[in-house]
């Protein structure tokens, strides 16, 4: 068998050395017998002659000895290739359309299975990956420390559990770099010692964090990226060792992590976790933070579960009681590519599916094209299959072709993935694919290509295979005398289902796209509560150590504010510790002046708001009652609070606020409830609005704030100004996350946009290959029909009616794929229903919308072959035999 | 019709390469010579069908093939037998003296 296979491949690849073996061969047998010849007595000539004689035919025996080589096939599928080429050369308007459709078809497949490669296929880029596990714990349905895990669960794990072989932790958070350059926000990880070497993460330079360096009192160290040792210290091979001030606290970088390490956010730099192993088992706040581990081999998830699960109840049922408790948590093992690619998932194999109904549509619309032509080349078929042409012989010759015709429409789709790649890599820079983008490189790799190899191939034996079937069986009789209009019921059938199949396949896609437009819509419609436009945000954090009190941040805030105000194009000035659409920092737990105490460890805090007097004006946020903080709000004035217009109603239902008493913490200060303000989606448009409680910075500073400003022109162009005026009144502070509110708005629809900017432009090309099609079918049938046109119009048949013939035609099967389309969509979209927001699955506007634009793009698709029609010359038409 | 005659001749054929080549490595126009010898110039075998058989015995695997000297010291290629031939031409001996066998029986009865 082997043996056979290297002759095979010897044949095709060194033809010409067979070839030229094969004649040595033959001719050493030739002088042989000339030499027996002459022995016997001949001339050299006779003897020659006579042994050329009695040999026969020298060609012949060549062609018998090839032959047995067994590469006829190939050597036919060579001439058929070259057939194949100059048909498709000598119609170029065929080609033309059909590699453009085709290439769409690859193409748009291609691009988005190099996301689904890069989100859901490729392993994570980290050491055995299959094997690392995501930990988290739940308390109750909307506690904030939900998804992490305390401290103490961390170490009972690291001690007790024999399903990890590793385990570790880590959470980030932002510090500020200052010296040796413009002071800069960085963001900064913390990770016990173990988080590294269970990731396998390589070193450029230096080393991880030593065991000593990660408990308390350690030496303070850090491991920086990649791209900030670039960027901030010139690749500089001897930056171990150097020192580097974070938050004003000198450190010692010790190692520099490989350029491909990343995990889930893009961090700048890590440090150790240094977990105070007394404090967490202790009566105190304790660490919350996300955890990871690695199993050991053979040990499932879920055993792991089991196990962590219980060593934790064992924990909490022994602690003492006076301790806080988790003991109402639950522990959730998760692979870690799952909890990465979490909500990702169903989006992507939805426009998955899309792609492969375009690809599906583009198959149809070629299949079609092939069909007319192989009409059109009946003639041609019939004769070759009267002169004694086996039928398989056709159908290879057919199918060669189809195949050759996918080939250049899979190279060029590759060149046009390429750069739709290249696109949905820079849109993914938004983090619309969620927690996994930053992970997850979308790039075209060898997967890609051997995906795409297989789609092109598949894609031209689907829409080959139909035609070459049909014209492989050619009525002889029939072709022969219709003289090449080809042709006839049959196949007409067979032109129309396809027709009618691709409007169906794209009404669902519009459907789809339809649904996703009108919830986008809805989305943009949101009032969220404040005015985005000419708002420029700002961040700012005060370090501890600097502005340790009150009076310290009050200071700055009084000193920076009004340099901004008094800047050219500003309106007002406001600060706020987190700004719309960022986490919540900060948080406190009611208490109505007089309403009995409801204790309840498990419900979240109430977010607090710490602004300036004029941030409500600066956001454009309504008062709905009372008034405003003012600069007498201030400490030596009494304590004052404004609350958002939820949390008014879900505190006092149906009475007045303002004058209410209400105190934030733990009974030690009531303060006055001044107004009422609007609500502001917080979390993003498509969360429900939080109630939320606002105090005067006055009375409360921060050392966390957003910079908003109100301006005249254009935001941006202030934000120079606004950097160097912070930088005046400290030149150790960095400003960042400069960006208009607008800016923080789109951002926060980024993963919408992504799915609608697809689905959107899928369903636009299933529209204009659809429409292609359409036109294709009914112009081919005006073509087909001429010589009868020509009849009836001969027979008296009006303008109108051969118009009216051709468009019923061609919407009656419209109508049909409209009616199928309609009914897959309304079972399909249901797969939408995340994607959704404030629109049904089923919404009866978005389909009969759709329905009508795919009707009206059908009529004009049919309207211009038929008039063509109706130009007929009956003469020409009737002589055109 | 003419199919039928190769085939029989084809088979024949074959069973007479591989028998030649039993006793040793040789080349076409020898092997050709040996069956003529042997046969007592009874059977001749046409060129013409000796180097398809030869190529197709050997894209079998039932021959192999290199180049080597030939007695008069030049290039010839020489074929020889396999395992895989060995056997095969033991099952082709099998055949055929059974089929010749009842070829006798027939013409002896009738």
């Amino acid at each position: 068998m082997l043996n056979k296979l290297r002759l095979r491949l010897r044949a095709l690849f060194f033809k010409p050395k067979m070839e030229d073996e094969l004649q040595a061969e033959l001719q050493f047998h030739l002088e042989r017998e000339s030499e027996e010849n002459i022995a016997r007595g001949m001339t050299p000539e006779e003897a020659r002659l006579a042994a050329l004689r009695s040999f026969g035919g020298v060609e012949r025996v060549k062609e018998e000895s090839r032959d047995v080589r067994g590469i006829r096939l190939l050597e036919d599928l060579w001439q058929d290739l070259r057939y194949g080429a100059r048909m498709l050369l000598k119609q170029p308007g065929f080609t033309l359309i059909a590699v453009i459709t085709l290439a769409l078809g690859v193409g748009a497949n291609t691009a988005i299975f190099s996301v689904v490669n890069a989100v859901l296929l490729r392993p994570l880029p980290f050491k055995s990956p299959q094997q690392l596990m995501w930990i988290e714990e739940e308390g109750s349905s909307n506690s904030i420390t939900n998804g992490f895990v305390p401290g103490a669960h961390f170490l009972e794990w690291s001690e007790h559990s024999r399903a990890l072989e590793s385990i570790a932790g880590y959470n980030a958070g932002e510090t500020t770099l200052t010296g040796a350059g413009e002071p800069e926000r960085l963001q900064r990880g913390h990770a016990t010692a173990g988080f590294f070497p269970m990731l396998g993460a390589q070193f450029a330079l230096g080393r991880n964090f030593l065991a000593s360096e990660d408990r308390p009192g350690g030496e303070r160290v850090a491991v920086i990226s990649y791209g900030l040792w670039q960027r901030r210290f010139n690749s500089d091979p001897g930056v171990i060792g150097r020192a580097i001030t974070l938050n004003d606290q000198s450190h010692t970088i010790v190692g520099v992590l490989a350029p491909d390490f990343r995990f889930i956010q893009p961090l700048d730099l890590w440090s150790p976790k240094a977990l105070d192993v007394a404090r967490e088992y202790g009566n105190q706040m304790t660490t919350h933070f996300h955890v990871i581990a690695r199993l050991k081999a053979g040990v499932s998830h879920g055993q792991a579960q089991t196990e962590l699960a219980d060593i934790m109840r064992r924990y909490e049922s022994a602690k003492q009681k006076n301790i806080f408790s988790f003991a109402g948590n639950r522990t959730r093992v998760i692979p870690l590519h799952q909890q990465l690619v979490g909500d990702t998932r169903r989006p992507l194999l939805i426009l998955f599916g899309a792609v492969g109904l375009i690809l599906l549509i583009a198959c149809a619309n070629v299949a079609n094209l092939t069909m007319a032509r192989a009409a059109a080349r009946g003639s041609e078929m019939a004769l070759r299959a009267a002169l004694g042409a086996r039928r398989i012989r056709l159908i290879r010759q057919t199918l060669t072709e189809s195949l050759l015709l996918a080939a250049i429409g899979g190279l060029c789709g590759l060149l046009l993935a390429y750069g739709l790649t290249k696109a949905l890599a820079s849109l993914n820079s938004a983090n619309s694919l969620g927690q996994i983008s930053n992970m997850a490189r979308i790039s075209i790799d060898s997967s890609v290509l051997f995906f795409t190899l297989l789609v092109s191939f598949m894609t031209g034996v689907v829409f080959g295979l139909f035609p070459a079937l049909q014209s492989s069986r050619p009525d002889l009789n029939a072709s022969l005398k219709e003289g090449g209009r080809g042709g006839g019921f049959q196949r007409g059938r067979a032109r129309q289902a396809l027709m009618i199949a691709e409007v169906a396949m794209t009404i669902t896609l519009l459907a789809g796209a339809g649904l996703l437009v009108r919830s986008f819509v809805n989305l943009l419609s949101v009032n969220p509560g404040f005015r985005a436009e000419n708002v420029l945000t700002a961040r700012l954090s005060l370090p501890y150590s600097r502005y340790e009190k009150s009076e310290d941040r009050l200071r700055f805030m009084r000193e920076l504010l009004p340099r901004l105000a008094a800047l050219p194009g500003v309106e007002s000035v406001g600060a706020i510790n987190h700004p719309p659409l960022t986490k919540f920092t900060f948080h406190g737990y009611l208490r109505v002046e007089g309403h009995p105490i409801v204790a309840n460890n498990n419900e979240p805090g109430t977010p607090i708001g710490q602004v300036t007097p004029d941030y409500f004006r600066a956001m454009g946020i309504p008062l709905l009652s009372g008034r405003y903080f003012t600069e007498n709000d201030n400490a030596d004035s009494p304590r004052v609070l404004l609350l958002n217009e939820a949390l008014a109603r879900k505190l006092f239902p149906g009475e007045d606020a303002v004058g209410r008493r209400v105190d934030l913490f733990n009974g030690r200060d009531y303060a006055t409830v001044i107004g009422v303000v609007g609500d502001v989606r917080h979390s993003g448009l498509d969360q429900s609005v939080i109630p939320e409680v606002y105090v005067p910075y006055l009375q409360n500073a921060s050392g966390w704030a957003t910079l908003t400003l109100h301006t005249r022109n254009d935001p941006l162009s202030l934000a120079n100004a606004v950097r160097q005026q912070t930088l005046a009144v400290d030149p150790t502070l960095p400003v960042y996350e400069v960006m208009t509110m607008e800016q923080r708005l789109s951002d926060s629809v980024a993963s919408r946009r992504f799915n609608l900017l697809l689905l959107g432009a899928f369903a636009l090309t299933a529209l204009a290959l659809a429409a292609v099609g359409v036109y294709g079918v009914i112009s081919y049938s005006v073509t087909h029909r001429t010589h009868e046109i020509g009849v009836r119009m001969a027979l008296g048949a009006q303008t109108a009616d051969v118009l009216r013939m051709f468009v019923s035609q061609g919407m009656k099967l419209a109508l049909i794929g409209v009616v199928i389309g309609l009914a897959g969509a309304l079972a399909l979209t249901r797969l939408l229903k995340t994607l959704l927001f404030g629109v049904s699955a089923t919404d009866p506007l978005t389909f009969a919308g759709v329905g009508l634009l795919m009707a009206l793009i059908t009529l004009a698709a049919c309207y211009l072959p038929a008039r063509r029609a109706t130009k007929v010359d009956p003469l020409v038409a009737l002589r055109c035999e | 019709m003419k199919k039928t005659q190769t085939d029989l001749l084809q088979g024949t054929l074959d069973l007479l390469v591989l028998k030649t080549l039993q006793s040793g490595p040789t080349h076409g126009w020898d092997i050709a010579q040996r069956i003529q010898q042997v046969s007592r110039d009874v059977l001749r075998v046409g060129q013409g069908s000796l180097y398809p058989a030869l190529h197709r015995l050997e894209a079998q695997g039932w021959i192999a093939s290199e180049w080597g000297a030939s007695e008069n010291n030049r290039k010839a290629k020489y074929y020889k037998l396999t395992a895989a031939g060995r056997k095969q031409l033991g099952a082709e001996t099998e055949t055929w003296r059974l089929f010749t066998g009842a070829v006798e029986l027939i013409l002896k009865t009738s």
